[in-house]
């Protein structure tokens, strides 16, 4: 537990860019709020290990994104049953459904549908938004938060210890 | 652009890529195996088990042995165990996930055999679709024990007793209103006076002075000719209030005999229940058997049926094992989700030999255009000479579902199978059965005929002295009984259906019941009457009184009416009847 908040916090304060962090955690909300195995994220995967975002802050998201998913499924249902019912994207849906690569990531099911279409359409947003968020964290929170007595005392913690030996680990590689 | 791609990620993610199929290759027996045993548990709503699977690539396929479904209703007990089933699946189509087996074989068929350990499920599958069925009210069967007189009594509203009170009450206040008028008509003491007065006029109305007595003579005789009058309308009402009474006298003398009937008729045994024996002793053992035969039927009918929904104008199916809803577009071709278009069936028997098989299993009829069917035999088995069994499940316009059934047996020993209520502890010891059952379930009702014919049958009787009267009456009857036929017809609704029993053992034992039932109504009436009358003695003794009472106004007027026509007779009043006009 300890080991995992120290790399939470490393993620937040590393070198890696803003966007870095942030294109993970929009990645990782793609693969965490639809169906884990489906074809779609075969490819977030790819993206994410190609592309140089930051692995430990897809790791966290995708884990936080997957437990929220099913708790959002009645939302992703209804959305993916409009969709599907929409007498003018029949058409569509009916080419996709006689695919063999429609057939495989289910596009005519309800939630399947549903969470991959609010997943790419909250994708830009929360890449944005976090993008901000850690910038913002790191010009004026992280700064503050190191000053205080808090902090101090939290520097003699196991956990910011076992955080510093990440950090220098991560430096000398 | 090179700062934002990371080229050995490439690499990382064939290799990861290759490390999850392989994991996927080696645990996918596993995986297949947890799958099937979760989705069947479910379905069947008990254990289903699995020993092992085999799934293989080239070809496509899988193979999986020791399967062992629980029955529901009994967890030590398979309800089916196969040793093999082996099918090929089409490689393309699984992409496109629809499992299409063109072939399938189940081996080493056995059923009901015994559980190592209990298969039911910590927490009950719900089954959406099960029937629920009160068999007992469909065949509920007549009192077979009479309470004795005394617990009848304790508990009846008896008309008797109520009888006699409002009797006695009547009588009461007659008794009083004829002695009020009693009073006010004329007694002795007037009959005396105008006995009194007769004599005066006698004597002083002799010879021409009789001519001047003569109008009081004729007074005299008014007044005599009015009381006469009056007691005699008294008397005539008098008769008519009496004789009003005594009808009454005449009920509470019957009320008795009354009551023990409506009692008899109420509590005592009804001959139109126990008309019916073959529903006595056959009904609770074929009703549990169609409970049981829908009861599968409603488990298994997703295998051949999706229940379908209209959301938002299309077509929808709820997945078994995903979440939200799977919508249906159309298909070129159409194919089903899944579909087994051919299966045989070998059984292992100690005796004889059992095959089968079945087509077009799919829960995609209207899809497939095909309905879902089988077909079995067996021939000489250890208790079974022969089977055949033939059904089809027609779902192809799912707007109306067509389920039937036809099944055959010869020469079925039965051996040692108990009859009827349990108190009536009677055997089928033996017997040799043909059944012919042809069963079918369209538009949600059932229509299904039975008929079954025994030979060589014998029953074995309860002891002589043990249980009810009428048992030991049938048993001693069944015993002289070898051959009979039982005809069955179940109609109406699957949660509500109705079970008609005929048998030529009713007309048979008929004489036997009805005689039985005859005696026992005649001795519980004849019980009942002398409890009633033992119970009402009392009453009916101050009932007697009130009664006495009542003779004693009647002799009294009686009497006076007499004396006043014995008045009226006198010598003196001819005078008036020989020529004097008598009104005056």
């Amino acid at each position: 537990m300890i080991q995992l908040l120290a790399r939470m916090l490393k993620v937040l304060n590393s070198e890696a860019k803003p966007l870095q962090i942030a294109g993970a955690v929009s990645l990782a909300m793609v693969a965490g709020l639809t169906p884990l195995m489906s074809l779609h994220n075969l490819l977030v995967f790819l993206l994410v290990l190609t592309l140089r975002v930051n692995l430990s802050a897809f790791l966290l998201a995708l884990a936080f994104f997957s437990a929220l998913g099913p708790l959002l499924d009645p939302i992703f249902h209804h959305t993916g049953l409009a969709l599907l019912g929409l007498p003018s994207l029949a058409p569509l849906w009916t080419v996709l459904s006689n695919t063999t690569l429609g057939r495989i990531e289910r596009i005519y099911n309800s939630v399947s549908l549903g969470s991959l279409t609010l997943a790419l359409l909250f994708f830009y947003p929360v890449l944005r938004l976090t993008t901000t968020a850690v910038m913002r964290y790191r010009e004026r929170l992280l700064v503050w938060i190191r000053k205080t007595r808090v902090m101090q005392l939290f520097k003699m913690s196991r956990l910011y210890r076992a955080y510093e030996a990440l950090r220098i680990m991560g430096d000398t590689q | 652009m090179k700062t934002w791609i990371r080229l050995p990620g490439l690499l990382a993610f064939f290799i990861l890529v290759a490390l999850g199929l392989a994991c996927w290759y080696l645990m996918a027996d596993t995986l297949v195996r947890s799958g099937l045993e979760k989705s069947a548990t479910r379905l069947v709503g008990a254990r289903v088990d699995i020993a092992r699977a085999d799934l293989t690539l080239r070809p496509a396929g899988i193979t999986l042995e020791g399967i062992q479904v629980t029955d529901p209703e009994q967890p030590l007990i398979n309800a089916v165990t196969m040793e093999r089933i082996a099918c090929t699946l089409g490689a393309f189509q699984l992409l496109r996930r629809r499992i299409i087996i063109e072939e399938m074989a189940l081996e080493g068929l056995a059923f009901g055999t015994p559980r190592q350990s209990s298969g039911a499920l910590k927490r009950p599958v719900r089954t959406t679709s099960a029937p629920k069925m009160r068999l007992s009210d469909k065949l509920a069967l007549p009192a077979l024990k009479t309470l004795d007189a005394a617990s009848i009594l304790a508990q009846a509203d008896l008309t008797t007793v109520k009888m006699i009170e409002s009797a006695q009450n009547d009588l009461r206040l007659q008794g009083e209103r004829w002695r009020q008028r009693l009073s006010e008509l004329p007694d002795k003491q007037k009959m005396e006076d105008y006995q009194a007065r007769i004599a005066r006029l006698k004597s002083s109305a002799r010879g021409k002075a009789a001519l001047t007595a003569l109008p009081e003579i004729t007074a005299l005789y008014n007044d005599l000719q009015r009381d006469l009058t009056l007691l005699s309308q008294s008397q005539q009402a008098f008769g008519h209030d009496y004789a009003s009474l005594m009808e009454r006298v005449q009920q509470v003398a019957r009320a008795p005999h009354e009551d023990a009937r409506r009692l008899r008729q109420k509590y005592g045994l009804s001959p139109v229940g126990l008309g019916n024996i073959a529903a006595i002793l056959f009904g609770q053992k074929i009703g549990r058997w169609v409970e049981r035969c829908l009861s599968w039927h409603a488990r298994l009918s997703p295998l051949f049926e999706h229940l379908q929904e209209e959301r938002r104008g299309r077509r929808t199916t709820r997945p078994l094992r995903a979440a939200g809803v799977d919508v249906y577009f159309p298909e070129e071709p159409p194919q089903p989700g899944w579909l087994i278009h051919r299966a045989a069936l070998t059984a292992k028997l100690t005796a004889g030999e059992f095959a089968g098989s079945f087509h077009d299993l799919t829960p995609d009829q209207d899809l497939h255009g095909l309905p879902f069917s089988w077909s079995f035999s067996a021939r000489n088995l250890e208790h079974l000479q022969g089977m055949d069994l033939q059904g089809r499940f027609n779902r192809v316009d799912p707007r109306h579902p067509r389920d039937e059934v036809h099944l055959s047996l010869s020469g079925l020993k039965l051996e040692n199978q108990p009859l009827g209520p349990g108190d009536l502890s009677l055997v089928l010891k033996g017997a040799s059965l043909e059944v012919q059952l042809d069963a079918l379930l369209s538009g949600g009702i059932i229509d299904a005929g039975l008929t079954a014919t025994a030979t060589g049958a014998a029953f074995s009787a309860p002891a002589v002295g043990e249980g009810p009267g009428l048992y030991q009456a049938l048993s001693a009857a069944l015993a002289g009984i070898e051959r009979f036929t039982l005809t069955t017809r179940i109609t109406g609704p699957p949660d509500d259906f109705s079970v008609q029993l005929s048998s030529d053992l009713d007309e048979a034992l008929g004489h036997v019941v009805r005689g039985y039932i005859d005696q026992q109504g005649q001795r519980l009436q004849q019980e009942l009457e002398g409890l009633i009358r033992e119970k009402a003695a009392d009453k009916l003794r101050a009932f007697e009184t009130e009664q006495a009472a009542l003779m004693v106004i009647k002799e009294e007027l009686t009497a006076r009416l007499n004396l006043a026509q014995e008045l009226r007779g006198d010598n003196l009043f001819r005078v008036i009847s020989k020529g004097v006009p008598r009104a005056f």
